[in-house]
């Protein structure tokens, strides 16, 4: 369980040539999440959402203001579930698990894997390489791999965007049952509303500029399908919020 | 019309891909021998199995022979560390590529003569140029291959590593040196022909011992089978190292490849 503090966030990059301008990432972004919470981060291309979690996870800095991490015990443990899995395509399955390892002897490192493996119903790809592998399996792997750390927070950016719909699907209700037997907080990129609705407890909605629109609390009952009528009903009120935000003009920076 | 005739069941072979090479083999030994026929300056191939039959049961040839393998081996180990250090360092760092970069291409263009004779006059007969020149003349090879890798080590995977505070040991060790390896062995390849090559000139102008030193023997006696007997000893011993030991690490540094897609 982990306490996370975003302060007045402003991320720019420098521009590329002498002809362009710097790139506004994130303006003035705010919010704190703590606890046994699914936070998503929803909003259009370019708002910001990646590069958040990238200054969550100490990838990048902000340029200005600051983010902070509290774990349980003093420093986070963070895991991170990427867009495409991420895996070193030249070690097996259980060598790609143990390299994020940092604790204990070579053995209970490799048991403990495994049996992150054995949760995600691939324990018998841990000897093959990420090649012989569907993309589904491969991201199952990343989920598994981010586990293993059993981090304090979770971190996943767009992680079923690449996947065909069904396994998609599956995915998200597995991860949601993963995610109950953890204690973990989650911190989830989307641009899928419906998604963001079935998983979150929170969805914080960004607008073209990287700032904060709005911070939406979802109570339904756990847990949800895609297609629960609640689920859909409250997509529709998310979806109308964010035409609400499309129509207003995004403020200079 | 109806097709060539293929020739069917033990004559197969004679149409085969290996048949075909053989024949290329024999004939060049063959042309060989003919040619050296046509003047006594030109060594024929059985004059020199014969010279290389003498050489070995004399004792010259592993005496030699050694010395020249030592020696290799200790300037390629040093030429396979600089060599990726550097040029890791060149990918990483862009000072470094800058500062590097042009030292690089300088020393590519500087031909390994020179820096035998130059050996010659610096350091006499003693071990410093064997060991020395055949370094000077390969690691710029391998830097400028091992640079191209490091820069293409996946950024991807450099901020996963980061992002789970892998250590930048085992980062380098699982993540850096693998993905630049097939730039490692194909440069380490050429910079064991050139090293190799290097090597030979430097024992050949300012060594007592070697391979090249015994060819420098024979050109000096006017025996041109023994010169030659030398040229087909380095020859060998290159092949025999780049077939034997080169070529199946660079495989198994590709096993993964094998029937899947890179990343």
């Amino acid at each position: 369980m982990a306490q996370l503090i975003a302060d007045h966030v402003h991320k720019a990059y420098p521009p590329r040539s002498s002809g362009q301008t710097e790139v506004q990432a994130l303006n003035d972004f705010s919010f704190e999440a703590s606890g046994h919470t699914f936070v998503c981060l929803v909003g259009p291309s370019g708002c910001g959402k990646s590069t958040f979690l990238n200054l969550v996870s100490g990838v990048e800095r902000p340029t200005s203001g600051s983010v902070a991490v509290q774990g349980e015990s003093g420093r986070a443990r963070i895991g991170y579930v990427f867009q495409d899995p991420r895996l070193l395509p030249w070690r097996t399955i259980i060598d790609n698990m143990t390299y994020v390892h940092d604790d204990g002897d070579r053995k209970s490192r490799r048991r403990k894997c495994m049996s992150y493996l054995d949760m995600v119903d691939l324990a018998h790809t841990a000897d093959m390489y990420p090649g012989q592998l569907s993309g589904g399996m491969r991201q199952r792997i990343g989920i598994a791999r981010a586990l293993s750390i059993e981090p304090d927070l979770l971190l996943m950016d767009e992680p079923f965007s690449h996947l065909d719909a069904i396994t998609a699907r599956g995915l998200r209700t597995e991860l949601q049952e993963l995610w109950q037997a953890t204690g973990a907080t989650v911190l989830f990129v989307t641009h899928d509303v419906n998604e963001a609705v079935q998983l979150s407890d929170r969805i914080l909605m960004m607008n073209k500029g990287g700032t904060l629109f709005a911070d939406i609390p979802i109570t339904l009952p756990r847990p949800r399908l895609q297609t629960d009528r609640a689920v859909v009903t409250q997509q529709a009120d998310v979806l109308a919020l964010f035409e609400q935000m499309r129509l207003e003009p995004v403020a200079a920076t | 019309m109806t097709g060539l005739l293929v020739p069917s069941g033990r004559l197969r072979w004679l149409t085969s891909d290996r048949s075909a090479r053989y024949t290329a083999r024999a004939l060049a030994v063959i042309g060989w021998q003919i040619a050296g026929l046509l003047s006594e300056r030109i060594p024929t191939p059985l004059g020199t199995m014969h010279f290389l039959v003498d050489e070995a049961l004399s004792g010259e040839l592993w005496v030699h022979l050694s010395w020249t393998l030592r020696r290799a081996a200790v300037a390629l180990s040093t030429v396979l560390v600089l060599g990726v250090l550097i040029g890791w360092a060149m990918g990483r760092w862009w000072r470094m590529g800058a500062y590097f970069r042009d030292v690089v291409t300088i020393l590519l263009a500087l031909p390994a003569f020179i820096w035998a004779l130059l050996a010659a006059m610096w350091w006499g007969f003693s071990e410093v140029g064997p060991l020395v020149v055949p370094v000077l003349a390969a690691t710029p090879m391998l830097i400028a291959s091992t640079y191209e890798g490091a820069k293409a080590v996946p950024k991807p995977l450099l901020d996963m590593s980061s992002s789970y505070q892998v250590p930048p040991a085992r980062t380098f060790r699982w993540l850096v040196l693998p993905a630049m390896a097939p730039y490692i062995f194909a440069g380490f390849r050429y910079a064991v022909l050139a090293g190799w090559g290097a090597l030979s000139l430097v024992e050949f102008f300012a060594s007592n011992w070697g391979a090249g030193y015994r060819a420098a023997f024979w050109y000096d006696a006017g025996n041109f089978d023994g010169l030659m007997g030398w040229g087909v000893v380095e020859i060998v011993v290159i092949l025999a190292i780049d077939r034997l030991v080169l070529e199946r690490l660079a495989r198994h540094s590709r096993r993964w490849q094998v029937g899947t897609e890179r990343w």
